[in-house]
């Protein structure tokens, strides 16, 4: 406890006019091992002062000029942030003056004589005053600079944020959501797609953690969602090829709990694949009838190899479906209490007209006063595809008007490749590159699509239509499907496509040839099949060969 | 929150208990216990008993655990976990990851 309290380099003014007591103090302290700079009035004392910028200042308070006093007021005014301690020395203390010494901004004083272990403690006591001052501030400032710092970046990330996961969203009447534009800070993220074949894509996740790291994932994950939906890869595809690239990329503790939800026109289930989520709820207005769906798989991220379980609801029109995040779960109210589960319930069953405008009232008067308002991330999703309106909010594809060229392209795929990959968006994407038929992709997919279905599952798997009248039919359909597919040891499909000019435009002749036993085409051309839909879009299709071979035929006009 | 550890070495098992909300606050006291696993360590039982809440980040947590439990002679179990916070294991499918005693 000896040295360490000198603080040497501290820099100490003395100002005196006596001789006799700067020499003293200047013998004193400079033996403790203090720079000592001396001064023999007020006037030297501040005109030091500002030359060397001492760490202590010792003031006599009689003084020729300027007194101590007014010394002391001086240096204060040109401190303005800094802090140098200024001692008076005395030898008399009537309160007034002390009172008069602490105004001008005194710390302490000394009286004469001195002590000189009194001395040197008081003065190292209010040099360490001085130091843990600084300390602070200096600390306080690379705090404000950090905070700055992270101001900014959040401001980047909050754009890239924008551009990223906004860039192909497409919003529509059936779909509503509440979405803070910091979600992104909270981990939440929620995608939509309109993809090939009609159908409607819905992706909420939420990352672990909180702030910047917990958005590391959305850039890759928004990514593949809306590069694979618009190829028209399946949910089942999609996600788990966010599972696969997460995996990889993701730190251990880090994973993406989320939704994916496919709604078709043509179809009266909703596909969903739920991953980690709380449970979601799908509600039946005119009956008040709720279903609750419960997470099935794993989120995403954590598994190296990945095959989630995907669930088919039953759905008509009158039916809406509530996702949200834990925040809505989780938001407190002052008191600390959680809105719940319970709150979301009284909101469904009680609210006749909106449960959504419910659900968030009731948010907003439960959380007020609160900041976390901001953690909501609430969606409701109308299952009406078929009188959607859409509303694109990224750029609308520029019109490419290619003229028909004459070509023709023949593919196999061997049951190997089948087992391994869905060929469609494939061959999809392949067609667009050769012919520049964007405009039509609606309509060939579905083409493609269906005839290339068919001649899997019931030429080449033998698989009973009858099985997808159920939701529950349709799960086992798709169990027995992959088993079959996985089984199976020989067999190809082959899919020949041509292409030539017409006086108008173009013509697509899409043929199909599988090595099953054949199927009755004739009882599947009914209203509700989605092969009725392709007989609609075709200008002639065939069936041959017991089913085994196809012909579909797609005449196109150029557009103005 | 606190997190406390205890070593039983006649059976070689390491018990971590966490009281209170098991959430990213716990991070730096978490990741110090899983610290103490060795090699010989036999088995890890992480005790809910105290545990009253925990968010996805302790999921998170759980999974470091895991990634650094992976030899086939050591072993995880969770357990005294109450209802809320089986709940939010289960949600996320943890129950087919861990044994929840």
């Amino acid at each position: 406890m000896t040295d360490s309290l000198a603080l040497p380099h501290a820099r100490i003014l003395v100002a005196d006019d006596s001789r006799l007591q700067r020499e003293m103090l200047a013998s004193l302290l400079g033996d403790i091992g203090y720079q000592i700079i001396l001064a023999e009035d007020g006037f030297a004392a501040l005109e030091l002062f500002k030359a060397h910028q001492p760490d202590l200042v010792l003031l006599d308070i009689m003084m020729p000029k300027l007194d101590g006093i007014q010394v002391a007021r001086e240096i204060a005014a040109l401190l303005k942030n800094d802090y140098v301690p200024i001692v008076f020395i005395t030898s008399m203390d009537t309160e007034d003056l002390l009172n008069k010494c602490v105004a001008a901004g005194g710390d302490d004083f000394i009286n004469k004589p001195y002590n000189s272990v009194l001395l040197s403690a008081k003065i190292n006591s209010l040099l360490r005053v001085k130091r843990l001052y600084e300390e602070l501030r200096s600390q306080k400032h690379e705090l404000l600079k950090y905070q700055e710092l992270y101001e900014q970046e959040q401001q980047v990330a909050a754009s890239l944020y924008k551009n990223i996961l906004h860039a192909d969203f497409v919003e529509t009447s059936i779909l509503r959501y509440s979405l803070s534009p910091m979600a992104l800070f909270n981990g939440d993220i929620l995608l939509t797609s309109k993809a090939p074949g009609n159908r409607f894509y819905v992706l909420l996740g939420d990352f672990t953690g909180h702030g910047l790291s917990a958005s590391i994932g959305a850039e890759p994950t928004a990514q593949i969602f809306y590069g694979m939906a618009r190829k028209g890869f399946a949910g089942e595809e999609i996600i788990k090829e966010i599972n696969r690239k997460l995996h990889k990329l993701l730190p251990v503790n880090m994973f993406l709990a989320t939704t994916l939800v496919t709604l078709r026109a043509d179809s009266s289930f909703m596909e969903i694949i739920t991953c980690g989520l709380p449970a979601h709820y799908l509600l039946h207005k005119p009956t008040r009838k709720i279903r609750s769906i419960e997470s099935k798989n794993f989120p995403l991220g954590i598994m190296a190899t990945y095959e989630p379980k995907v669930e088919y609801f039953e759905i008509d029109h009158h039916d809406y479906l509530y996702l949200f995040t834990d925040g809505v779960i989780e938001a407190q109210n002052i008191a600390g209490q959680q809105f719940d589960i319970s709150g979301v319930m009284a909101c469904l069953e009680n609210e006749v007209e909106s449960p959504y405008d419910s659900i968030l009232h009731n948010l907003a008067v439960h959380t007020q006063g609160l900041e976390q308002q901001d953690d909501v991330t609430f969606v409701e999703l109308h299952c009406d595809l078929k009188n959607a309106i859409w509303q694109s909010v990224g750029k609308p594809l520029a019109v490419q008007k290619c003229p028909a060229l004459t070509w023709s392209s023949k593919l196999s795929f061997s049951v190997e490749t089948l087992q391994q990959v869905n060929p469609v968006p494939v061959m999809l994407n392949m067609l667009m590159d050769i012919q520049a038929l964007q405009s039509f992709q609606e309509a060939i997919f579905c083409i493609v699509n269906e005839l290339f279905i068919n001649a899997l599952d019931y030429g080449l798997l033998a698989m009973d239509g009858k099985l997808k009248l159920t939701s529950e039919g349709l799960i086992k359909f798709h169990a027995i499907k992959e088993q079959r597919l996985q089984e199976v040891k020989t067999g190809s499909i082959v899919v020949d496509f041509q292409h030539q000019p017409t006086e108008v435009g173009g013509r697509l002749q899409i043929s199909l040839k599988d090595s099953g036993a054949g199927f009755d085409f004739a009882a599947e051309l009914k209203p509700n099949r989605g092969i009725y839909r392709v007989h609609t879009l075709c200008s002639k299709l065939e069936y041959g060969n017991g089913g085994r071979e196809v012909l579909a035929v797609f005449d196109w006009s150029y557009q103005e | 929150m606190a997190v406390t550890t205890n070593f039983d070495a006649s059976k070689s098992i390491l018990t971590i208990k966490i009281a209170g909300r098991f959430d990213f606050g716990a991070h730096q006291d978490f990741r110090n216990a899983i610290d103490q696993i060795k090699l010989t360590t036999k088995q890890v039982v992480i005790d809910f008993y105290a545990t009253e809440y925990m968010d996805s980040s302790a999921l998170g947590m759980l999974l470091v655990l895991r990634d650094k439990v992976s030899t086939s002679s050591q072993s995880i179990k969770l357990m005294n976990i109450r209802p809320e916070v089986r709940k939010i294991l289960e949600i996320a499918n943890f129950d087919k990851l861990f044994n929840l005693g």
